[in-house]
């Protein structure tokens, strides 16, 4: 009587477990966020100033809600670009108490898991991991003061600060901003401008690009590049991708006079590169991108591959002020060569708003750009270089306002 | 409960009580301006700079209100008026030198409570570089020029005017304002175009970062 008591548990239980299986497995369907180790992630903010993440193993069809389907990061309420994506974590600083985080989604939450107290380091003007493990975080302008970095072990979270030995502003200059870091074998280098801010000159930067060089890891400087033909190089790299490393090693950067960095439209935007196993800018080359078929500037580029860039450009007979160009569409996205300038194609997809957004995710022969046009149509599209060819793909549903970025949740 | 440097140092590692961990998410969500026990160097000067303005413009610009600010920049205090003044410095000095530790830890406090009363005015002023600037009460205005935080304590809608120093012209700017928080406003120019920008501390990541850097220089955000 015990036994068949038992036996008939037993049955209760492994139905019950069964039950629960069913229920776990329908759940994970549901929710991507719960499949181990999903592709990629997205981040996003609503109309009414909510931040969500959501992670996905496909962006390139269907349709999402990430206010139903994502995971909210409630706090700080304004990240805005000022965030990273490496290996399955999130970094970010929180400017108020200026922690760096390092967060990741388990169980349909934003979990915080570690932090450093960074002092001075609120808005970062760059960061930028130089391994798997070292990240390196430049701080925001400190006024007519030298500028500090830091270094951290994210497996542990210590921290080394130190001073760069870069010039610090003078004069008329009363703050400056690292656009870009680069990191090749045991040197560093950091290209850099200074800015101004006052009621008489109003808001303008230095009319040169800057390249310091480094040696690394002890952080001695070796040179200065100037170069005056324009300014801001390398924008801010976790507002959108300015710089990468062709396959033959070759570094490519590109300055951003517009209004909305540099804010000296006179100047143009610009190419410029570092060739493989030389220490210095290639005078020799310069892409103008302004003077080109664009006739813009450009606050966007990424590599496609065999030569060819995809550029993120405004269009200046569409905006007014600064304020226009992130709330109203104007951005167009075109394909250029490096090494040709004849070559410039037109990307046909609907004009994009976002002044800062990293926007663009590279895999195999594919570029994933998102778009938000600030009529709903928020849309993830597949370029394919190769054939020039664009197709739709993910349509993200809700009330977004602005896809902030798209990044790859493990590998570079 | 006073958030302090210690307490956010506790949140971050997970350390907090339930009551704790409220207090610095209701700190961490606010956009007021209440500061961390550390206050910061740069926040101090400022507002004593912007005390010592407010006591020269009580007998200037308050008391007649249509007087505009080319004619503030000219007020300069008499020779009497800074003999005194160094006279004054050299004696709290000595004062300062001859007391002993207990003393001088009666002379912080104080000057931390100075700064609270400061925060129940209506409108709270901290002045950014070479800049000027005064609020007229009865007009709810901010006269300036430069560039000027404004903490505000009352809802209201707020006139900020700046007359450039060249050709007197005045150029206005009206925005309703909410007690509690604190805008920067700027007054810049390029060429003939002139414009006045005022941003709440929540929308200051939608300025340019060349301004949002000149702003967190300053004012030590």
């Amino acid at each position: 009587m015990k036994e068949k008591g038992m036996a008939k548990y037993n049955v209760s239980i492994i139905v019950f477990f069964s039950m629960l299986y069913g229920l776990m497995s329908l759940t994970s369907c549901q929710s991507p966020q719960n499949t181990g180790k999903p592709a990629y992630s997205m981040f996003f903010m609503t109309t009414d100033e909510r931040q969500f993440i959501w992670q996905t193993d496909q962006v390139d069809s269907g349709t999402i809600d990430p206010t139903k389907q994502g995971v909210i990061l409630d706090r700080p309420a304004r990240i805005w670009y000022y965030m990273l994506v490496r290996n399955g974590f999130y970094y970010f600083v929180d400017s108020k108490t200026e922690y760096l985080i390092k967060g990741k989604i388990a169980d349909n939450q934003f979990l915080r898991l570690d932090s450093v107290y960074l002092e001075g380091f609120s808005y970062p003007d760059n960061a930028c991991f130089l391994d798997d493990n070292q990240l390196l975080i430049v701080n925001h302008s400190v006024g007519r003061k030298k500028k500090s970095y830091a270094k951290i072990d994210v497996r542990d979270m210590q921290v080394h600060i130190g001073e760069l030995a870069i010039d610090a502003p003078q004069a008329a200059f009363d703050n400056m901003s690292v656009g870009f870091v680069y990191r090749r074998d045991a040197q560093l280098w950091m290209g850099y401008t200074y800015h101004y801010t006052n009621s008489k000159m109003g808001y303008g930067s230095a009319d040169t690009v800057y390249v310091a060089r480094f040696s690394y890891p002890d952080m001695k400087l070796l040179s200065v590049d100037k170069d005056a033909r324009s300014t801001y190089p390398g924008n801010v790299n976790t507002a959108q991708q300015n710089t990468f490393e062709d396959e033959d090693g070759n570094f490519y950067f590109m300055s951003a006079p517009g209004i909305v960095r540099g804010a000296n439209p006179k100047q143009p935007t610009a190419i410029y590169r570092i060739k493989k196993g030389e220490n210095h800018l290639d005078s020799a080359y310069f892409y103008n991108i302004s003077d080109s078929q664009i006739q813009n500037h450009a606050y966007g580029m990424w590599y496609l591959g065999d030569n060819k860039a995809l550029i993120r450009s405004e269009r200046k007979d569409l905006f007014k002020d600064y304020k226009e160009h992130y709330l109203l569409p104007h951005i167009e996205f075109y394909e250029i060569d490096l090494l040709d300038p004849a070559h410039v194609h037109k990307l046909d997809l609907p004009l994009d708003r976002g002044s800062s957004r990293t926007c663009v995710l590279l895999e195999d022969d594919i570029a994933y750009i998102t778009i938000n046009d600030g009529e709903g149509n928020n849309d993830v599209w597949l370029y394919r270089s190769k054939e020039q060819t664009l197709e739709k793909g993910l349509h993200i549903e809700g009330e977004i306002d602005y896809i902030f970025r798209i990044d790859r949740l493990y590998g570079e | 409960m006073n958030v302090s440097k210690e307490l956010i140092a506790k949140y971050h590692q997970g350390l907090c009580s339930d009551e704790e961990r409220a207090s610095v998410e209701a700190w961490l969500n606010s956009d007021s301006e209440e500061e961390l026990s550390t206050t910061l160097e740069i926040e101090q000067k400022n507002v004593i700079k912007a005390e010592i303005w407010s006591s020269v413009k009580t007998n200037t610009i308050a008391q007649s209100e249509k007087k505009s600010l080319p004619r503030i920049n000219k007020v300069r205090l008499r020779p009497i008026y800074q003999g005194a003044a160094a006279i004054l410095a050299v004696s709290f000095l000595c004062v300062w030198l001859l007391r002993d530790g207990s003393i001088l830890q009666e002379e912080k406090i104080s000057r931390k409570a100075g700064l609270s009363d400061k925060i129940k005015d209506d409108v709270n002023l901290v002045l950014g570089e070479d800049s000027k600037a005064s609020f007229i009460n009865s007009l709810e205005r901010i006269n300036f020029c430069g560039t000027v935080k404004v903490t505000v304590n009352k809802t209201m809608k707020l006139v900020f005017s700046a007359t450039h120093a060249d050709d007197k012209i005045e150029h206005r700017k009206e925005l309703m304002v909410n007690a509690g928080e604190t805008y920067f406003a700027l007054e810049l120019s390029e060429n003939e175009d002139r414009e006045i920008i005022v941003k709440s501390e929540r929308e200051l990541s939608e300025l340019p970062p060349i301004l949002q850097n000149s702003l967190r220089a300053q004012f030590g955000i």
